[in-house]
């Protein structure tokens, strides 16, 4: 009896991540380059009260074993990065990953992190950075003042250096690719860490080897599907619901039994 | 009349209903569970121990052919429903639904395990593993895939950026009672076989839900608890009827 208990309390506790990661979802609808994270459940160890196979009377092989569930967990809330919608921004430092891929990122402590956040910047020294202020690699500087940049869909760079009326190429924006995005680690700010799970990284110049193109004056929107999400939400608070429901049928049936005398 | 048998029969039933919601718990516990089977249980009578007939004080006074045979109640095992659950989109190009029956095969270190579950990942190593990070079986065994595009299509023929890659393999099971492990898997019950399917009906981008109907569970608890009650009473009827015959047999 008390097993009940527990065992509806992982479903309680399950359901309970299940909204967290919803409720950030939802809050992130508007974030750009932000992915949506699904929940994983999986059922727990079972309990054999009675296996199958073993002889119940002197040569009658019972077919089939007892066996009782202890429960659910959440084993992953993998990343889901399917496309966002592109929105036009007419910025000419707004590129958008149009396929798979990541923009990567120098964090400050060397690491480099991978973004599908395209919102960039120049900063002080002519350098091509995140709206945060990290320098996108592989660095492409040189570009204090320049006019009329073009990025064009395989990520090379193009404007107008100050004082001078040819075209320069200031470099290429280069796109890693992962075996398994979804085994990335968010670490916030829209940005992902590689992991054992994710495998190593490919860079690859946009538009070859599976990597997307970039698109210039877009950004990608969050690819949170808001009526998706709210569903989930519901089915989420029913099932925490009959989780609580059988809580309070084995309490009420423990209470019974306590008056037995 | 031994009135604590009645008791006994009492408590064995509430026993049942214990482990019955036990049962019901788990079911409800995974009903957002992606590929999850319900468990269904089997109650059985099984007769009293005829010991306890010779223990009673009546033994020897009564004709041993004329004894009420009592009954007792034991969950006798428990299988597994295999209804297919409903199929839920999820966009997911590593998400796969069976159509109709089936297992995918999945190979663990303690020999090839079944599920339902399609929730599939890569890992490092480029292969398509299950949640837990079992390797997914195609029909060359371990499927190995890289950076791209992946597709699966309804034969269950796996491509990456357009080149055929492998199918996945599909197993049909003979018994309703598997062997549960965790993470949905199944393994075989002692004498039951798989068989792989040569019609393999998949639908990618999609898991199959949890087979768990909550209403049914729900009624099921309800019902049990009902039980429960209505044994309650007659385990205090029998305990007061045993109370009565102390009393006046106490008194003679």
């Amino acid at each position: 009896m008390i097993k009940s208990l527990y065992t509806a309390a992982t479903g309680m506790d399950a359901q309970q991540i299940r909204i967290s990661v919803i409720s950030n979802n939802i809050a992130n609808v508007t974030t750009s380059g932000f992915k949506q994270s699904g929940t994983v459940f999986q059922d727990l160890l079972y309990q054999n009260i009675a296996s199958a196979g073993t002889e119940s009377a002197a040569g009658v092989i019972s077919p089939a074993g007892l066996q009782v569930g202890s429960g659910v967990k959440v084993i992953s809330t993998p990343s889901v990065h399917s496309q966002g919608l592109l929105e036009q921004t007419s910025r000419a430092l707004d590129v958008a990953i149009e396929g798979e891929g990541f923009f990567q990122v120098s964090l400050p402590s060397g690491e480099t992190s991978y973004s599908r956040l395209g919102s960039l910047a120049i900063n002080a020294d002519g350098q091509l950075v995140t709206q945060a202020g990290f320098p996108i690699e592989p660095s492409i500087s040189g570009l204090s003042g320049a006019t009329e940049l073009r990025i064009g869909s395989d990520g090379t760079i193009t404007g107008y250096s100050p004082g001078s009326n040819d075209v320069t190429s200031f470099g290429q924006i280069t796109i890693a690719t992962f075996p398994n995005a979804s085994g990335l680690k968010a670490i916030g700010q829209t940005m992902f860490q590689e992991t054992a799970a994710s495998g190593s990284p490919t860079t690859s110049t946009p538009g070859t080897g599976g990597a997307g193109t970039l698109s210039q004056g877009f950004l990608e929107g969050s690819n949170v599907n808001i009526a998706d999400e709210l569903v989930k939400m519901i089915l989420a608070q029913r099932s925490f619901e009959l989780n609580s429901k059988v809580i309070r049928t084995s309490d009420d049936m423990m209470a019974a039994a306590n008056q037995l005398r | 009349m031994p009135e604590e048998l009645h008791l006994y029969t009492a408590i064995s039933g509430q026993t049942a209903v214990f482990k019955q919601m036990e049962v019901i718990a788990n079911n409800l516990a995974n009903a957002t569970t992606a590929g999850f089977k319900a468990e269904r249980i089997i109650f059985e009578k099984v007769l009293t121990d005829e010991r306890l007939l010779h223990y009673s004080p009546n033994a020897e006074i009564s004709d041993p052919n004329g004894l009420p045979v009592e009954e007792y109640v034991q969950i006798q095992a428990s299988y597994t429903d295999l209804s297919v659950g409903p199929v839920e989109n999820t966009g997911n190009p590593l998400d796969v639904a069976i159509r109709n029956e089936g297992f995918f095969v999945l190979n663990t270190p303690s020999g090839l395990r079944y599920t339902r579950s399609g929730q599939f990942a890569l890992d490092s190593q480029n292969r398509l593993v299950s949640s837990e990070g079992h390797a997914v079986q195609g029909l060359s065994g371990d499927i190995t895939l890289g950076a791209g595009k992946v597709e699966i299509s309804s034969d269950g023929s796996i491509s990456l950026n357009g080149e055929f890659i492998d199918r996945l393999r599909l197993a049909k099971i003979d018994s309703p009672f598997l062997i549960r492990e965790s993470a949905q898997k199944f393994d075989l019950p002692p004498e039951g076989s798989a068989t792989d399917l040569s019609t393999v009906e998949v639908q990618s981008r999609a898991i199959e839900g949890s087979n768990v109907n909550t209403v049914k569970e729900l009624t099921d608890m309800i019902f049990a608890s009902r039980i429960f009650e209505a044994l309650q009473k007659a385990q205090q009827a029998s305990s007061s009827m045993s109370s009565d015959r102390n009393q006046i047999l106490g008194k003679s």
